[in-house]
């Protein structure tokens, strides 16, 4: 990981100096796990392709304004929230919130890729807030602080969304997965 | 024994725990039956969202450099060198999608300033289009001429040979006609010297 970290230094250096290859391989380090981050988020594959294109190309086009290259990969994370959120606002109302109870078909002994659906199903029942904060703590691996700077907002706030989302995903998600093992 | 309330399991489970925090929301756990309970819950909630896997995107991202919007020399000595880097950033053209590809354009929304993905890659297929259509159209006229030319050699081969016949058809005919000619001639004379030598001739004749 320390390893990694300091070549996307050396990477981003060499791409503030304008070499477009030196980006292209920052870019193929990271586009897997954006476009997942995104995917997750607004739920579907075109519009989280088109907003990761988005997000590399601000990102390049402002990576001069990247004070300290070791918080790269949350300064990434945060154009692409901002460029998420962007698109989210524009087809949502705001504030609204998407809890629905789980339903009865959720039960019982599960296969993989049942599981796989459940866990699926169950993500789309949170906020569009408790979602991302599972997305970035939960499979992108975020510490606190990091998230508090993805998300612009204090870090209790961001436990609080994570720590509801856990707790709704737990009532739904642990009798399956207990079913399943 | 801390209180229940003030053990915070899910930071625990999700690594926000360390050092000696760590050791104690373990040892509480040991020690409690309820957080084991909860523990175990979280646990396999952990384990189930791990059944979620992370997909490849479609079609990859990769950026290319704009000739046309890069400064020429003499701007690069006006510039200092990472304002320059960033010019070029500026005008670095988006998104050309390596493989896969070829599915629905994509429409990145950028500013005035960039390249915008789309139209770079739809100007790079017009251009592959015109090229295409110019070697196409380059290709036909070829055939086309090599057509005309081998239609006008077998004509020319067919004219050639009929003139020939001809003049050979106009040159038997000729001689054919000689020589009935001088056939005539002769019978005519030959009809003539009969009638000189009178009836008795007629019998040389029979």
């Amino acid at each position: 990981m320390i390893f990694r970290e300091v070549e996307d230094r050396d990477l981003i250096a060499k791409a503030r100096r304008g070499d477009v290859e030196a980006y292209n391989l920052l870019v193929s380090r990271w586009e897997k796990r954006i476009f997942n981050y995104l995917l997750r988020l607004v739920r579907n594959r075109e519009d989280a392709l088109d907003i990761s294109q988005d997000v590399f190309l601000k990102a390049y086009q402002n990576l001069k304004k990247l004070d300290d290259p070791d918080r790269f990969s949350s300064w990434l994370f945060r154009i692409a929230h901002n460029e998420a959120f962007s698109m989210l606002r524009k087809l949502k109302p705001e504030g609204e919130i998407t809890v629905e109870p789980a339903t009865s078909e959720e039960s019982g002994r599960m296969y993989p890729i049942e599981l796989s659906l459940a866990v699926d199903g169950a993500l789309k029942r949170l906020s569009d807030d408790q979602r991302e904060a599972v997305l970035l703590k939960v499979y992108q691996g975020f510490k606190f602080d990091e998230m508090a700077q993805i998300l612009d907002c204090p870090v209790s706030t961001i436990k609080s969304r994570l720590y509801t989302a856990l707790d709704l995903l737990r009532d739904t998600l642990a009798p399956i997965a207990r079913g399943a093992q | 024994m801390r209180n229940c309330e003030e053990i915070d399991l899910k930071g625990f489970l999700f690594g926000e725990a360390e050092g000696a925090e760590r050791e104690r929301v373990s040892a509480h756990v040991r020690a409690c039956p309820d957080c084991r309970e909860e523990m175990e819950r979280l646990q396999l909630t952990q384990m189930a969202l791990g059944a979620l896997r992370e997909e490849e995107p479609p079609r990859r991202i990769a950026f290319v450099s704009d000739k046309i919007f890069e400064p020429r020399w003499w701007q690069r000595w006006l510039v200092p060198g990472p304002v320059a880097g960033f010019a070029s950033a500026a005008v670095v053209a988006a998104a050309i999608l390596a493989h896969g590809a070829m599915m629905r354009p994509a429409t990145p929304q950028t500013p005035p300033s960039a390249v915008n993905a789309a139209r770079i890659e739809q100007r790079l297929q017009e251009g592959f289009d015109g090229k295409l259509r110019a070697a196409i159209a380059q290709a036909v006229a070829e055939v086309r001429s090599q057509d005309k030319k081998e239609r006008d050699d077998l004509l020319l081969a067919a004219e050639k040979h009929f003139s020939e016949q001809r003049r050979m058809d106009l040159a038997a005919f000729e001689i054919n006609y000689e020589n009935l000619y001088k056939r005539t001639a002769l019978d005519r004379k030959i009809a003539y010297s009969s009638q000189q030598m009178g009836p008795a001739g007629d019998g040389v004749t029979q």
